[in-house]
Formats: structure tokens, C-alpha cells, sequence
């Protein structure tokens, strides 16, 4: 991309966290505890002092269980599966929109908290 | 400072990310566990675990031990690959990254650098936390100090509020239920609170001489330090030696006390330059981002069969209702769950589509100015990988900047100092004053935002350079690329 191309360009550049946390069952810990991976993103065109507060500024786009992470890998959960011949799917996926973005096609419109269970990517390889 | 059309053409790009050292490690394919019998601990430099009470300057040249880089990983990765008793040695886990199939084309290497380990973290949660303890553990007991657990909690409740929480500090548990080995429930933020001023308001009880009290200083100074929010070579030199100083006087203090998180300290100056600030890189606050779910799960409402999912609607109703009170100011006249699920009707299909982005757009107006005219080059101050744009600031060409008064600046171009492929570099440029070039350097950075414009002279671009060598002609023992 040359200089000239950069005219009329409006970047938004965005930075990815993720952390994971232990949700234990209201009845007891023996009933049940979720080791969940969230996955957040701030707009990093925004200043210091608006970025992480208040807390609505920051988006959640992902959310799945850890041994789901850790079994099938970060890249299904954040890009989704992927297609036979090797493409990705151009999906509401952060990595989907993330592709569509490098490609200068961002709309900025569809950001969907996604969900990622194991019968998602049941057919996705280990 | 021109507007900004709202027809113009978007870009984006995923610049940085963010996780403590737990969950790098799953998303980056190193080794996962930080205990003190790991084999090898330290991501960094893949020291084994009885090389990490060693002290080592990795920013010296001459350093015995390798520093991993990208190209290091990948080989490593590949390495494991192939075979998976590789990865008790090298540190790798045999697992894919996250990164390489979020923008096809794009080469692995920009992206891993883009991962960068948040050193705050592990420090205010791991190794400070871990002092305090040692050291409260310590001088309540020595009959030197005149330091009693009376006298400390009065100086704890005179501290200073938390900065992120202005209704609360660190509270002071109650003796009677003072945990024995002086461990203290206190979060990160409060942790910060106490270190920057626990020198000067202990100082008056405590025996000088002590070296435990001079290894707790030199933390303190080396926190005080490290949460600077810009940096020049000089004071990246300083948290460095300040690091080298506390490591040494750590170890000799507590002979077998360190934990890993002390060895990844080592490593924090080069980290800095790579992947910018910590006070930039915090993953704290996220954190807090968690509490809602917590208290969704506490509520005991939610389908305990899909818990997940169900957390994911509320939150996406939760996020409407919202914007919904910020868009309107209309207070909530029903619950919560209801006025979401009537927004959600509203906006037919999608919750976040008018609640998300596109709003915060709105508010960094003043962020994304960026000036094109004539010879004047695009250069905005936050962009901290701007190899992604292919950025042509080239000796010669004219440039724009602006500063962190708001000021647009106006020079040109004199050098720019590249430090890695995709990270931090140094933009030298001469300052044009009411249409005259000023003889001084100026030089601006992408470690950070605004806040690190600093005014160099001759002198220090010699050493800046110097410090920084290009590595295509360059052999050290440290690889930048």
C-alpha cells in the first residue's frame, strides 16, 4: 500500500485480550466448576483514559470452555473452522472480521459474542 | 485539525494482545506450568531451572545465554512438531498458535511479536505480593525494628486511595485474624498502592542495615520505574539496572525464596522495547471485566446446561440495555432482562451492532486525526506497529505529528531507527519552528502514544543508534529482527 493509497483510509486498530477464570455452580463446588477462556478486544484509537474505563468500552468476542482452547487450539476458537481447501470461513468470528479488515473491507457492523462448544468443532482437527 | 468523514474507506488491523503469563502461553505455544520444579521456567531465554538464580544482563552483548526470537520459536515449534519429546527441552508445546490463521498471507513472525507478556501482571500479582509477605514475615519478628502490627496498620489506613478505585484502599485484616504467614487478600491495585509508599512510611521503624529491607527498596524502586508511561533509552537503562540491583539483593536475602516470575524480570527492558509499555499493556482491568459473569452465575438464573451460551445472551442484553441508558438517559423503568430483550426487538437481529464500535467511534475524533497534504506524510502517535501500513517515512520526506500538547508539529525526516521488523523504531526528524528548522534532533518513537515525544541532542543519537545495532550487519550475541 503505497502513500497515496493511505488517503481516505480510516484505521482502527484493535488489541485482543484474553483471560481465563473459574466459574464455580452457585449449589457447591462439587456440583460443577467451568474453567471459561473469555476473549476481549479494545479500540486502541481511543486514549488511555477511555479505553478501559468505563468497562463498557470493552467488548467481549469470544468465550468458550479452556480444555475446548486447549484440545482444538486458539486459532478455531478465534477463527472458527476451517474450510476443506484451506480457507477460513468469513464468518461473524473475530478472525473473520479481522480478515475482512486486512482485505479494507471492515464494515464495523456484525461483532457477535460467539460461543464455541465442542459439537462446533467436532469435524475441526485436534 | 481537519474532520474526519465518515465516508472514508476503514481499515483495521489487530495490532496488539494481551494475557497474563498463564494464558500467553496457551495462545503463543510455550510452556504452560511456572513452578519452581519446571525444567525450564523461563520463556525468554529457556534457562532450566537452577540457571534462573543466575543474574543475568541480557541486554548486554556479550550475555552467555540466547534470547528466544521469533525465529528461535518457529524453529522450535517446528522442532516439537516433528517430535513431541522436544518440548521437555525447548519449552514449546506441541500445539498450534492462535494468530496464524486470523489474516491469511500474513507471516507468522508479525504476529508472534505482537504478543506481548504483560510483566505488570506477573509482578504485582507474582513476585511483589510474594515479598511483601517474606518481608512483613521478617520484620514483624526481628527485634531490630520497632515495627508492630499496630503500627502498621495505622500507616496502612493512612494510605492514599487506589487510583483505578477512588472509594476504596488497602484494607488492614484484623490481628486476631492476621493469616500467619502474613499473607494479605489484597488486589493487584492495592499491592501497587501499598509498594510506592511503603518505603516512606516504614522507613522511621526499620534498621537501615537490613539487607531484606534493602532487597524491599529496591523493588520499590524498581516498581516505581517500570510503570512510567514513556520511555527513553535512558530510562530503559535505568528500570534495567534498577532490576539487576533487586534480583542481586533479592537472591542474597532469600537464598532460595525467588520465584520464576523473578527470572522473567530479567527479560522486562527487552520486552519493553519490543512490545511497549506495561502500563500500556495491562490486562488488569480486563479482569474486572469478569465480575459481571460472576455474579450472573452467583445469581443462580442461568441454564445450568448451557451455561455458557446463556452467559453470552445475557451479556449481549446486558450490553444493549446499556447503551440503550447512554443513548437515551432514560433511567430503567423495568428490570434489566426485560428493557434488553425490548431493544433487542428494536434492533431486529444483532445487539451489538449499534452498541458496539460504532459508538466508541464517535468519541476519538481527536485520535484519529491524521493530516495528508502535499509531502506530508501520515504519522499518527498511536500507531505502535505501523509496518502494517507500510509506512514511508523516509529520510528527506516532510512529516506531521501530533504531539501530546495537541500541537501539530511540522518537520522532516532525518533517519528512522528500526528496532525490529514489526516493533518499536524511532522516527529522527528536524522540527521546522515558525517556518525555520531548528537545529535540534527530535525524535519520536512507537513504543507508545503520545506521551513519548522527547527531545534528543546529538550525543544521545549516537548512543541511541549504538544501542540498537542493525542486525543484518550485526553478529551479537542478542538478534533483533
Amino acid at each position: 500500500m503505497d502513500r497515496n493509497s493511505l488517503l481516505g483510509i480510516q484505521p482502527f486498530f484493535l488489541k485482543l485480550t484474553y483471560d481465563a477464570c473459574n466459574i464455580y455452580c452457585p449449589l457447591g463446588f462439587a456440583r460443577q466448576t467451568l474453567k471459561i477462556e473469555f476473549v476481549y478486544y479494545t479500540l486502541l484509537n481511543l486514549s488511555m483514559m477511555h479505553r478501559h474505563t468505563p468497562l463498557t468500552n470493552l467488548q467481549l468476542v469470544s468465550m468458550c470452555l479452556v480444555s475446548v482452547l486447549t484440545e482444538y487450539g486458539p486459532c478455531a476458537v478465534i477463527s472458527g473452522q476451517q474450510q476443506t481447501d484451506g480457507s477460513w470461513p468469513d464468518d461473524s468470528s473475530a478472525g473473520g472480521q479481522l480478515r475482512r479488515g486486512y482485505e479494507g473491507a471492515f464494515a464495523m457492523q456484525v461483532t457477535h459474542v460467539i460461543t464455541v462448544s465442542r459439537s462446533h468443532l467436532a469435524k475441526c482437527e485436534p | 485539525m481537519p474532520s474526519v468523514s465518515r465516508d472514508e474507506k476503514q481499515f483495521v488491523a489487530l495490532l496488539q494482545t494481551v494475557a497474563d503469563g498463564l494464558d500467553h502461553a496457551v495462545w503463543t505455544g510455550t510452556k504452560k506450568s511456572v513452578s519452581a520444579t519446571t525444567m525450564r521456567p523461563c520463556r525468554s531465554c529457556n534457562c532450566t531451572s537452577s540457571e534462573r538464580r543466575v543474574v543475568y544482563d541480557f541486554l548486554d552483548a556479550n550475555c552467555p545465554r540466547l534470547v528466544t526470537t521469533t525465529t528461535s520459536h518457529l524453529r522450535d515449534m517446528a522442532l516439537v512438531a516433528k517430535n513431541s519429546k522436544y518440548s521437555k527441552f525447548l519449552g514449546v508445546s506441541a500445539g498450534r498458535t492462535a494468530f496464524a490463521g486470523i489474516v491469511p498471507g500474513m507471516p507468522f513472525q508479525f504476529v508472534e511479536h505482537a504478543v506481548s507478556d504483560y510483566a505488570c501482571h506477573n509482578t504485582l500479582e507474582g513476585i511483589t505480593k510474594h515479598e511483601v509477605q517474606l518481608s512483613h514475615a521478617h520484620l514483624f519478628k526481628d527485634v531490630r525494628h520497632a515495627l508492630t502490627y499496630e503500627i502498621w496498620s495505622d500507616l496502612v489506613s493512612k494510605l492514599p486511595l487506589v487510583e483505578e478505585d477512588r472509594r476504596a484502599r488497602p484494607q488492614v485484616t484484623p490481628k486476631e485474624s492476621f493469616h500467619p504467614d502474613r499473607s494479605l487478600l489484597w488486589s493487584a491495585a492495592h499491592t501497587k498502592v501499598y509498594a510506592l509508599n511503603s518505603v516512606a512510611l516504614l522507613e522511621p521503624y526499620i534498621d537501615a542495615s537490613d539487607v531484606i529491607w534493602q532487597s524491599w527498596v529496591a523493588h520499590c524502586d524498581m516498581l516505581y520505574r517500570m510503570f512510567a508511561t514513556g520511555f527513553t533509552c535512558h530510562s530503559i537503562l535505568a528500570l534495567h539496572k534498577s532490576i539487576l540491583e533487586h534480583y542481586t539483593l533479592f537472591t542474597k536475602a532469600y537464598p532460595t525464596g525467588e520465584l520464576p516470575k523473578n527470572m522473567w524480570n530479567l527479560h522486562m527492558a527487552m520486552d519493553i522495547v519490543r512490545n511497549g509499555t506495561p502500563a500500556h499493556n495491562s490486562c488488569i482491568r480486563m479482569e474486572s471485566g469478569h465480575r459481571y459473569f460472576k455474579q450472573l452465575n452467583n445469581s443462580g438464573s442461568i441454564n445450568k446446561k448451557s451455561q455458557i451460551e446463556t452467559m453470552a445472551r445475557r451479556y449481549c442484553r446486558h450490553k444493549a440495555y446499556n447503551q440503550y441508558v447512554l443513548q437515551t438517559g432514560e433511567r430503567a423503568t423495568k428490570s434489566e432482562l426485560v428493557q434488553g430483550m425490548g431493544i433487542r426487538s428494536q434492533i431486529e437481529h444483532n445487539l451489538l451492532e449499534d452498541s458496539g464500535l460504532q459508538q466508541l467511534l464517535l468519541q476519538c475524533d481527536s485520535v484519529l486525526a491524521f493530516l495528508a497534504s502535499g509531502e506530508t506524510t501520515l504519522l499518527v502517535t498511536t500507531w505502535p506497529r505501523v509496518k502494517y501500513f507500510n509506512h514511508e517515512v523516509v529520510p528527506g520526506r516532510a512529516m506531521s505529528i501530533v504531539n501530546r500538547d495537541g500541537e501539530l508539529v511540522v518537520g522532516h525526516v532525518v533517519t528512522v531507527i528500526e528496532l525490529t521488523q514489526l516493533g518499536p523504531f524511532f522516527v529522527v526528524y528536524h522540527r521546522y519552528t515558525s517556518g525555520v528548522v531548528n537545529a535540534d534532533y527530535v525524535v519520536t518513537s512507537s513504543l507508545t502514544t503520545e506521551e513519548l515525544i522527547v527531545e534528543f541532542n546529538t550525543q544521545d543519537l549516537t548512543f541511541l543508534t549504538n544501542m540498537f545495532p542493525r542486525t543484518d550487519t550485526d553478529r551479537s550475541r542478542i538478534v533483533w529482527h
